[in-house]
């Protein structure tokens, strides 16, 4: 007995489901191609002063629209700016408008739609009713008149982004707890006296949480790209703040002669957003108690 | 013997598109401390519904539940929690009964953790004591349900059912979703820890032999209703409704001399939604006569044995 106590005391530290998904993760390539992309976005963002002698809103007349050469490797913009500078000190808004205004909207989201889900019934059709009603707007669409209401800048666009994207978190997150709720565990937890917040937090929500990862990381890419749609129609982060969106409405007159200032912002974007996506299917599959391998 | 669980004209509708689901009719029996009740009754019949239903784990429309003399029909939320410690369940599908995401060990802990009655070493000490109880592997506690096979899976129901020492528990289907082999483990195992814990059981089923092996007493059940309830082997000797019998003859035998003969049921099983007054069988039952869309009550045909049936002593010769 006493030596199988040892052996259990042994597993029991041995546990580390954090660990295991990572080692799992590993194994998938492409994923891994997808973090170290997106953490190199991340670690240039943060040193990119480091990284680059100039500053993003330093002009030089004397530079103008030059193309990549040794002194500016992405060229210089029609005021003279380094285009690579404003890459770096892009990306550190475009990552968080979409990473910021995705919390935000999965906080909610979260909130709104495990509550809805668990409990059913009226509050369930009221509230579904309203989301319907603010999701037969075209997503884009919303945004643009969310944003319009509050107005341009980095904190609205947060907002807007945000607002326009809980509806379908909630949504989303409604149905994962539908599609547990049946399961016979928790009838089993009713029969332990299990509260409903201890049954939402330990057994809904840690069921679904592999979903809600894979659907945060791609509605970060998403959003990337909305904040950066928002920018070139103008209502999103006002010049001369290089948001990667702005970069591209900067390029659009120049496009024709000056290809390289639309190419470099369009390889940034594309980067994140597909290296979110890798990461967020490797994921999924990782987070799998059940995923053998 | 004093009854440990009574319920009284129980009753448990469903509200549907169509109707009211009569799920759970009109339902009363006993089940004497130590016992085991086996409710017996085809798909859809209300065999679940009734033992959920009993433990509050579905509220019931009208009736009454007495446990251990006191009526918890009606109970406060303090109360009802003091009531589940004693009373709980054992599923039937032993893949959705447990959070794939916790381990052995967490799930075998989690009422212990609700009840907020031990400390830290205490839970520790039980989980080890009720894993060695049920007889799964101490090396087992840090794997999660999926990597387990059928029947230790359900070992893991059990020790969870267990943990806070209970005086009923439901048990619904344990075994049907097991190999025939891990049956028979599993059933001795709920016998032996009735007998050394001095559990009284309501055995939810369809599987008469099973039944007939495990239980003192049996329901048979149609369509949310009791048709017969007597002792086992009275029921299995000396069958007086019509559907039992028909329900016995479906017995397989494994003596190839014994000649088999089945009743054969005619027509469709009713519809539970808002059924007609009546007996319920009536529309399948060989022996139909007029008198059985009069509503039935089960009478004592013989001491112990009830029977919800008009004709009950004309066909079987009784006076």
């Amino acid at each position: 007995m006493s030596t199988a106590k040892a052996s259990l005391g042994q597993k029991r530290k041995k546990q580390s489901q954090f660990l295991a998904i990572l080692k799992r993760l590993g194994r998938n390539k492409l994923s891994v191609a997808g973090g170290v992309i997106l953490i190199l976005i991340i670690l240039a963002a943060i040193f990119a002063p480091v990284l680059t002698p100039y500053s993003y809103d330093t002009m030089d007349s004397a530079h103008i629209l030059e193309g990549p050469s040794r002194l500016h490797i992405c060229g210089t913009d029609n005021l003279g700016r380094d285009i690579f500078c404003r890459l770096l000190y892009g990306a550190r808004y475009s990552l968080a408008l979409g990473f910021v205004s995705v919390i935000v909207s999965q906080f909610f989201g979260v909130i709104i739609g495990s509550v809805v889900g668990y409990y059913g019934g009226v509050l369930e059709d009221v509230v579904m009713r309203i989301l319907d009603v603010i999701q037969s707007i075209p997503g884009t669409l919303l945004t643009i008149t969310v944003a319009t209401v509050f107005g341009s800048g980095f904190g609205n666009t947060i907002l807007a982004l945000a607002i326009s994207h809980i509806p379908g978190s909630a949504r989303n997150t409604r149905a994962l707890v539908l599609s547990v709720r049946k399961n016979e565990y928790l009838e089993a937890a009713d029969a332990c006296n299990c509260s409903d917040v201890r049954k939402i937090t330990t057994h809904i929500l840690p069921n679904i949480v592999s979903y809600m990862i894979v659907s945060f990381i791609t509605a970060t890419a998403y959003t990337i790209l909305q904040a950066a749609s928002l920018s070139y129609i103008g209502l999103g982060v006002q010049p001369p703040t290089p948001e990667w969106g702005a970069l591209l409405t900067n390029a659009r007159d120049y496009m024709r002669d000056y290809t390289y200032m639309l190419i470099f912002p369009c390889i940034f974007i594309a980067l994140t957003v597909l290296s979110l996506n890798l990461l967020g299917d490797g994921l999924r599959d990782a987070m799998d108690p059940k995923m053998k391998k | 013997m004093e009854n440990l669980i009574e319920v009284r004209h129980l009753k448990k509708y469903f509200k549907t598109g169509g109707g009211m689901l009569h799920a759970v009719d009109d339902v009363s029996f006993g089940i004497p401390r130590g016992a085991t009740m086996g409710v017996v009754g085809e798909s859809g019949c209300g065999k679940s519904t009734l033992g959920r239903t009993m433990i509050h784990l579905l509220e019931s429309t009208d009736g009454q539940i007495l446990f251990e003399g006191k009526d918890v029909t009606n109970i406060s939320r303090s109360e009802l929690h003091k009531f589940r410690e004693k009373a709980t369940i054992i599923f039937q599908d032993p893949y959705s009964s447990l959070d794939p995401r916790f381990t052995v060990e967490k799930i075998i802990r989690e009422p212990l953790v609700i009840s907020r009655k031990f400390s830290k070493g205490e839970i520790e000490e039980k989980v080890d004591e009720l894993m060695e109880m049920v007889g799964i592997d101490p090396r087992l506690a840090m794997s999660y349900p999926h990597e387990l096979d059928g029947g230790r899976r359900q070992r893991i129901g059990i020790a969870r059912a267990l943990a806070l020492d209970p005086k009923f528990i439901v048990c619904d289907e344990p075994v049907s979703a097991l190999d025939v082999s891990i049956q028979a483990q599993v059933l001795n195992l709920l016998q032996d820890l009735q007998k050394s814990r001095n559990l009284t059981y309501m055995f939810v089923t369809h599987n008469m032999s099973v039944v007939r092996h495990i239980s003192d007493h049996i329901c048979v059940m149609y369509l949310g209703q009791l048709v017969e309830t007597a002792e086992t082997e009275e029921v299995f000797e000396k069958p007086y409704h019509p559907y039992t019998k028909a329900l016995l003859s479906a017995i397989p035998s494994s003596d190839i001399h014994k000649k088999m003969e089945r009743i054969q049921m005619k027509g469709e099983i009713n519809s539970p939604i808002d059924p007609k007054p009546g007996c319920r069988f009536a529309t399948r039952c060989p022996f139909a006569t007029a008198d059985c869309q009069q509503p039935q009550g089960l009478t004592e045909v013989e001491k112990g044995h009830f029977v919800s049936c008009c004709r009950v002593k004309e066909l079987n010769g009784l006076s």
